[in-house]
């Protein structure tokens, strides 16, 4: 099993968009086996993969074991639990999923309480911060893992990077976007650095590494790539152009990718995954219909030149899959 | 490049707009031996050489006499000749679909209209959109029910089509009786082009029936806003341009006719990106 945190500390890149249309366009094409864990105390892409009706009927069921209730006995110091969060079919996407919790955003708290205890090399601090890592490691009959992350650098998805074997990039050409790349840059490396101290001290009072699966856990997160949500383009002589505002940023951003990569060892070339465009209209419809953007069809409301928006559509996530299937499995 | 005015680019964007695709779009085409759809004016001399004693008949050619020349070919030939060689050429020669056509379609405008009889772009449309485009011709009862648009496409062939040869308007009586017997169809076409925005692409300025309509519109109503009609520089003399545009309400963008119309399907492309642009500001706003 491999997973990926989508992850950018900017919102409204079209990160939901991406995982959950890549998630099935990998299970379909590629016939991937699949599990999405919602990790955003949002739960866009739960809302997006469920119909309404089904995802209400979930989380308001007793007997739902919710990605939340996987920290209570962490909580309670009674170790990591033996049963697993409910895990759910999206029938349109062909994809498995563990429904998101708004009550995340309140774990914070005890995330970042037990980072403290972390840092001073304590074991209860370091099973707070591998919860995550825990639960994928008893994923291991899927092929491939994605989770969704919400977009801040706080203590929830630091844990979610500890865990992952790599974390992709969606991005978007404006200037916050810019300014987010500049901030992951710096915490990863902050985590990083205290990580490393907060394992030797374990090691120094305990006598062992602390495991996970039996492995020491160390830093080895992977930069998988970027995927750009194209910029509003004109076009002239029917080659698509970007608006002369954006230039100017592309530029730049160019030049934190590149710090991006050389703080993760990996070439440029190698990280250009792909674009998504911005200006889809296709993308409101699919998220009515719970369905993938490339299975829409009459019954969802396709009228006219928005079924070339479909196939069009279908094109760019496939593409991606294709590329993100031969970096992983080939 | 061509420079599109804002009124057209928002006609298109709320599906005010009627685009009519002449024989000029369907010349973008070929088929698997390279040959392009004859023009009229091709098809007409074609069916020439196969007849004796035609020498009056090239006359009215090369007056661009359509309309009676092909009355006379037809009568010559006998009807189902003629229709067979209609077939041959505009339904069986296996034309495929060029860029304009495709841009053409990203347009998505709610109608589009054609006096060709070939069917290159209902094909195309048709199968990019899952057959849910509605095809009607002059004969049908039912066109009003497609007209408002909403989630409806229609394409209505104005002259017919060569799956349905005998109903075609070809010849000078075709004309003639079309007028009379499918009055109900003329004043769609009419009430059309009170309402909607026409963009006349590959059409020539000389077609009888357009030229009526949008005369008549423009003196019964005066004042109206322009529709649009695309021409190659340099095909019709400026002076004659401004008489066109003065007497039938229509504004000509001209564009370089240089490898094969290019800059056409180019700027029809940069077209797209526009209508799009205003459709995504229009959905912002909520004030379409």
């Amino acid at each position: 099993m491999k997973s990926i945190g989508f992850f950018n500390n900017k919102g409204g890149v079209g990160k939901t968009t991406l995982i959950c249309n890549l998630a099935s366009s990998l299970a379909v094409n590629k016939k991937l086996k699949v599990l999405i864990v919602d990790a955003d105390p949002q739960c866009n892409a739960s809302a997006y993969l469920l119909p309404e009706e089904e995802l209400e009927k979930i989380l308001l069921d007793n007997k739902h074991n919710s990605l939340d209730s996987f920290y209570e006995p962490i909580r309670r110091g009674q170790g990591y639990p033996i049963e697993m969060p409910t895990i759910v079919r999206s029938e349109r996407f062909k994809v498995d999923l563990i429904v998101g919790d708004p009550k995340l955003s309140i774990r914070e708290d005890l995330l970042a309480t037990d980072w403290a205890s972390t840092r001073n090399g304590e074991s209860r601090g370091f099973q707070t911060t591998y919860a995550i890592k825990e639960l994928l490691s008893r994923l291991n009959n899927y092929d491939l893992v994605l989770v969704d992350m919400g977009p801040s650098l706080g203590a929830l998805n630091r844990s979610v990077l500890l865990a992952v074997d790599y974390f992709l990039m969606p991005l978007s050409v404006d200037i916050f976007s810019l300014m987010a790349v500049g901030n992951i840059i710096s915490s990863f490396d902050n985590w990083r650095q205290s990580l490393e101290d907060a394992i030797a001290k374990h090691h120094r009072d305990e006598g062992y590494n602390f495991q996970i699966e039996n492995k020491d856990i160390t830093w080895d997160l992977k930069f998988l790539g970027y995927v750009m949500q194209q910029y509003k383009a004109k076009t002239k002589g029917g080659i698509r152009q970007p608006v002369q505002a954006f230039e100017r940023i592309i530029e730049k951003q160019k030049d934190e990718i590149a710090n991006l990569c050389s703080a993760f060892n990996v070439n440029q070339s190698d990280v250009d995954l792909g674009v998504i465009p911005t200006l889809s209209s296709v993308v409101p419809l699919s998220q009515q219909a719970h369905a993938p953007v490339f299975s829409l069809g009459a019954q969802d409301g396709i009228v006219g030149s928005q079924y070339t928006r479909v196939s069009e559509a279908g094109e760019y996530f496939h593409s991606i899959s294709e590329v993100l299937y031969a970096r992983l499995f080939e | 490049m061509i420079s599109w005015d804002n009124s057209i680019i928002n006609a298109i964007a709320r599906r005010r707009c009627v685009i009519v695709l002449g024989a000029g779009v369907s010349r973008n085409s070929t088929n698997a031996k390279g040959k392009r759809p004859d023009t009229w004016e091709d098809f007409l001399k074609n069916c020439v050489s196969n007849l004796t004693d035609v020498d009056h008949i090239n006359t009215l050619i090369s007056q661009k006499d359509f309309l009676t020349a092909c009355e006379l070919i037809k009568e010559r030939m006998g009807a189902d000749d003629f229709t067979e060689k209609v077939q041959q050429e505009y339904q069986r020669s296996g034309y495929r679909h060029a860029s304009i056509h495709e841009q053409i379609y990203k347009l998505d405008s709610s109608i589009v209209a054609s006096p060709n009889f070939d069917n290159i772009y209902d094909t195309y449309a048709s199968s990019e959109s899952a057959s849910s485009v509605v095809i009607k011709d002059h004969t049908s009862s039912d066109i009003a029910n497609y007209l408002l648009g909403g989630d409806k496409r229609l394409i209505i062939k104005t002259h017919g089509s060569a799956n349905n040869p005998t109903e075609i308007i070809f010849t000078r009586n075709d004309y003639a009786e079309a007028r009379t017997k499918y009055v109900l169809f003329y004043e769609i076409l009419k009430s059309l082009a009170l309402t909607h925005t026409f963009l006349f692409l590959g059409c020539g300025t000389d077609d009888p029936d357009i030229r009526q309509l949008f005369e008549d519109l423009q003196f019964t109503h005066g004042r109206m806003p322009y529709h649009y009609m695309t021409l190659p520089k340099g095909e019709v003399h400026n002076d004659v341009l401004e008489v066109a545009s003065a007497s039938m309400r229509i504004k000509f963008v001209e564009y370089s006719s240089d490898n094969g119309h290019e800059e056409l399907s180019l700027s029809l492309a940069d077209l797209v990106t526009d209508v799009e642009g205003v459709r995504f500001e229009l959905t912002r706003n909520g004030q379409w």
